[in-house]
């Protein structure tokens, strides 16, 4: 394919893994895609001719779908680069039928975005989301949370932002006041049933000890048992799926995300069980985004591509509320 | 956005454009500084190009292209399209029942007692309306969404027409919501989010078949299509 009126000649064309973060109607025949790529990071492209029916992209620069990617880097720094070919790899069409399946894996999109610099490269964060993907479009019903648990604690541990759930993250000692050997003779599930056992603080870094938890903002009273599989999972061991334990842990790590990235999830109003949902005003201002940095919240009819005008490679991340950075890049410098 | 829209313009190599006053219009674009056209060829022209860079895919270039076909076409020419579109702002309206665009409300096929009112076609833009009336056959009424849901771009189903819809099914009469949305994946989750609201209103719910084209051949079918088609066959 020729690019029509290029002065510049492309210098490099990219083959990699890719899975689509967002595609916006650019003009009557263009798109402009973001995808989260393997070997690149986040890129944005544009997608020439991808509107038309007969298009070399085939009509799959679809969110959340998987392909193989094939792109030219413009010379100059401040051109769009340019998408040539994507061949779907995974579709994820179950993703389109079901609305608890939609939602996490929109949720795994805003996170891979959200999380992720342009350019940067993180093979991990990749792998986590093209399988949490697969396992959300494909996967039994009742292993949905745990999927979507499963991928944020890889996506936060590619982001180096891993929280601290083996020790207390103020005092680094032990969370759970252990009896001495020998000394309680109460089984472990009675022992497991005080629900104050321990306290986990999105802005504290993870698990606290009571004595550290206690009183602190922001602070969650979190039971052993629950503590316990949030550290199995970190830890990639395989955990059976209990839904409703999984959805306090993923309760538990939007709130750390959150704190991280400055505000809430778009997505997580969406996970909300219904009756929470119900309420049209749940989560409306939480869900805004905080500043016009990066792209803005647009009306259905407005889907012009100035929402991309500020792309957070242009401009310094804003600060989160306590004073450290955030959204620290996925991985590393790849162009 | 600038940057884009400047690359994208100068990417862009229109056919067929020459003569001395796109000549002009390349000069003038050049000039990089926001609003030279209006220094130098008038407010007017300046105040065109301006209106007609704020329609859809319309960047500097083909608002200055189209803005100087207007300064040189007939009189009569340009003031039909200035009366075609007062008509249309001051005329033509959504429908109360169905926001499908009307100049009388409620629109034709809402008011056409030989419908069938117990058939509700959702669709997301009236431009769909249009297409399924071309293709004839469907008697039942619409609906028109006016968008698509679109979660990550912040349209939830709330910012379309879905209290309007979920009334006119709760008013009664309607048997079946044929889900009509757009077979993307802004579509598919509209749909998702319509038949989750519809569903306890014990309206039957429905949703376009989707796979090939006709005509076209397996060979030449897109990956997407292919499979769609396998996931959604039929007993035969
Ligand atoms: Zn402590
Ligand atoms: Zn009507």
């Amino acid at each position: 394919m020729s690019v029509p009126g290029a002065r510049v000649p492309p210098v490099a064309i990219h083959r990699t893994d890719a899975i689509v973060l967002r595609a916006i109607d650019y003009s009557e025949t263009s798109l402009i895609v973001w995808l989260y790529t393997r070997d690149h990071g986040r890129v944005h492209l544009i997608a020439k001719g991808a509107r038309r029916a007969r298009s070399p992209f085939e009509g799959a620069l679809e969110p959340l779908v998987r392909g193989e990617l094939v792109f030219y880097r413009k010379a100059k720094p401040d051109g769009l680069d340019i998408a040539k070919e994507f061949d779907p790899v995974d579709l994820h069409l179950g993703l389109r039928a079901d609305l608890a399946r939609l939602h996490r894996g929109v949720y795994v999109g805003e996170l891979l975005t959200e999380l992720s610099e342009p350019d940067v490269a993180s093979p991990e964060a990749f792998d986590a989301a093209a399988e949490a993907l697969g396992h959300l479009a494909r996967g039994s019903h009742d292993a949905l949370e745990q999927a979507l648990v499963g991928c944020q604690l890889r996506l936060l541990a590619a982001s180096g932002l891993r929280p601290v759930l083996d020790r207390c993250a103020r005092c680094g000692g032990p969370v759970f006041p252990e009896a001495p050997a020998g000394r309680d003779a109460r089984p472990a599930q009675e022992r497991d049933r005080r629900a104050d056992d321990a306290w986990f603080g999105p802005a504290q870094g993870g698990a606290l000890c009571l004595e550290h938890g206690r009183g602190e903002s922001g602070a969650t009273a979190v039971s052993r048992p629950l503590l316990r599989r949030l550290l199995a999972t970190a830890l990639g061991r395989r955990v059976a799926p209990d839904p409703a334990a999984d959805l306090e842990v993923r309760r538990l790590l939007d709130q750390f995300l959150a704190w991280h990235l400055g505000r809430e999830g778009r997505m997580v109003r969406w996970l909300r069980p219904v009756t929470e949902q119900a309420r049209p005003e749940a989560g409306g201002a939480g869900t805004r985004r905080r500043g016009a940095s990066t792209s803005a919240p647009r009306g259905p009819v407005d889907r012009r591509p100035e929402a991309l005008a500020g792309s957070p490679s242009r401009s310094p991340s804003p600060a989160a509320p306590g004073g450290s950075t955030v959204r620290p890049p996925l991985g590393r410098r790849a162009r | 956005m600038e940057w884009v829209a400047g690359r994208l313009a100068r990417d862009t190599r229109h056919a067929g454009e020459g003569g001395r006053w796109a000549g002009r219009a390349r000069r003038a674009r050049l000039r990089v500084v926001r609003g030279t056209e209006a220094w130098v060829y008038g407010e007017a022209v300046g105040r065109l190009i301006t209106e007609l860079k704020r329609l859809p895919g319309i960047g500097q270039r083909t608002a200055e292209r189209l803005a100087f076909h207007l300064v040189q076409a007939p009189r009569e020419e340009g003031l039909a399209l200035a009366t075609a579109i007062r008509d249309v702002k001051e005329n033509v309206r959504p429908c109360r029942r169905c926001f499908n665009v009307t100049e009388q409300d409620p629109c034709r096929i809402c008011a056409d007692p030989a419908r069938d009112h117990g058939l509700l076609c959702v669709v997301e833009r009236p431009q769909d309306v249009l297409a399924l009336e071309k293709v004839g056959g469907f008697r039942g009424l619409y609906h028109v969404l006016l968008g698509a849901v679109s979660l990550l771009e912040g349209v939830g189903p709330d910012d379309l027409t879905l209290r309007p819809l979920l009334e006119r099914v709760r008013a009664g009469g309607v048997r079946e919501a044929i889900l009509a949305t757009n077979p993307t994946f802004d579509g598919d989750a509209t749909a998702l989010h319509l038949r989750a609201a519809l569903e306890p209103l014990g309206v039957k719910v429905t949703r376009l078949a989707r796979g090939l084209p006709s005509g076209s051949s397996l060979e030449l079918a897109s990956k997407a299509n292919l499979a769609e088609a396998l996931e959604g066959r039929q007993a035969y």
